[in-house]
């Protein structure tokens, strides 16, 4: 060490000596600066959580907004649809079981096969 | 969580970095404009802008980004004080010559036993030391004055210090020389050795 660095040093005991006994209204005062300070620190986004989320949220949901809007009216049709003919057959259905019961005749003739035979014998010698 | 290979300061870090340093910073402050509240408001300031600019800048560059803004804080103070009345310029410029000749030095003792002695007689004895010292630092021109406290009592290299002052590493070398020489011969001339 030279003698200017060595000289150098020994004033900084002497300096360091000056801030241990500091006057304590002072000490105070800069606390209070130092706390005001570190309320205005700057941060990095990416350094917090729910600012990643939010770019996440803007960037990726945002971003295929489109392509996601399309997705959700191709599954409501489909579910609807699905639906509509569900109504339909079932409203067939109905129509079906009200004319049967509305006959003359008995539904469980329709399941005998003397009687479907002379239906389709009858209904040719008609044509 | 990085950028480059240095961590970004967090709040703690900050927080620590500035507990460190502004105890040093307000007696810097007040070694230029000697005047307590004026020095805290300078300390204060350039902790809000070192928090609010580079808060999220590497831990490592804190130091030399918080001497560079409270050196340009308190030259600003100097302007401002040069418009309002220019007789208070004149007063800091008031400091002696270098006086290259001189090799004080030489008539350096050097006792390993100059640190905080632990009796009272010591104690003032250091108080009144501390005193003399302060005012000979008082007295240096700025730029001699920045370089010396950067250097020694901040402990930065010359690169850094350089950096922080906007000026070559060799201005920085020959400010440190020309501050130490001065103190060296005021402190002698007061008979005063460390």
């Amino acid at each position: 060490m030279d003698q200017e660095t060595e000289f150098g040093y020994k004033l900084r005991q002497v300096l360091n000596h000056g801030t241990e006994n500091f006057d304590r209204d002072i000490a105070k005062r800069l606390h209070a600066a130092r706390q005001e300070a570190l309320g205005h620190q700057r941060v990095a986004v990416r350094g917090m959580q729910l600012a990643g989320a939010g770019h996440f949220f803007a960037d990726v949901v945002l971003g295929h907004s489109r392509v996601i809007l399309a997705a959700v009216a191709l599954l409501i049709g489909a579910t609807g649809s699905y639906i509509w003919n569900e109504f339909e057959q079932a409203a067939e259905n109905e129509e079906i079981d009200s004319a049967l019961l509305s006959d003359d005749l008995p539904p469980a003739a329709y399941l005998d096969h003397g009687f479907r035979a002379w239906l389709e014998r009858s209904s040719h010698s008609s044509q | 969580m990085t950028r480059g290979l240095s961590p970004l300061a967090s709040r703690t870090e900050l927080s620590d970095f500035l507990a460190e340093v502004e105890r040093r910073a307000f007696k810097q402050a007040l070694y230029a404009v000697r005047d307590e509240d004026v020095a805290l408001d300078i300390v204060q300031d350039a902790m809000m802008k070192l928090a609010e600019k580079y808060g999220d800048k590497p831990v490592t560059e804190l130091p030399m980004l918080f001497q560079r803004i409270l050196q340009n804080t308190i030259r600003d103070f100097y302007r401002r004080q040069k418009v309002r009345s220019t007789w208070t310029t004149l007063f800091s410029s008031l400091t002696p010559a270098d006086d290259e000749d001189a090799d004080p030095l030489e008539t350096l003792q050097h006792e390993e036993g100059s640190k905080v002695r632990q009796t009272p007689q010591g104690f003032l004895e250091q108080s009144q030391l501390l005193g003399l010292i302060e005012k000979e630092i008082e007295k240096l021109p700025p730029r001699q004055r920045e370089a010396f406290l950067m250097r020694y009592w901040e402990e930065m290299d010359i690169a850094e210090t350089a950096a922080a002052m906007g000026c070559s590493e060799g201005s920085v070398k020959t400010h440190c020389s020309r501050a130490t020489h001065t103190l060296a011969a005021a402190l002698k001339a007061k008979g005063v050795t460390l």
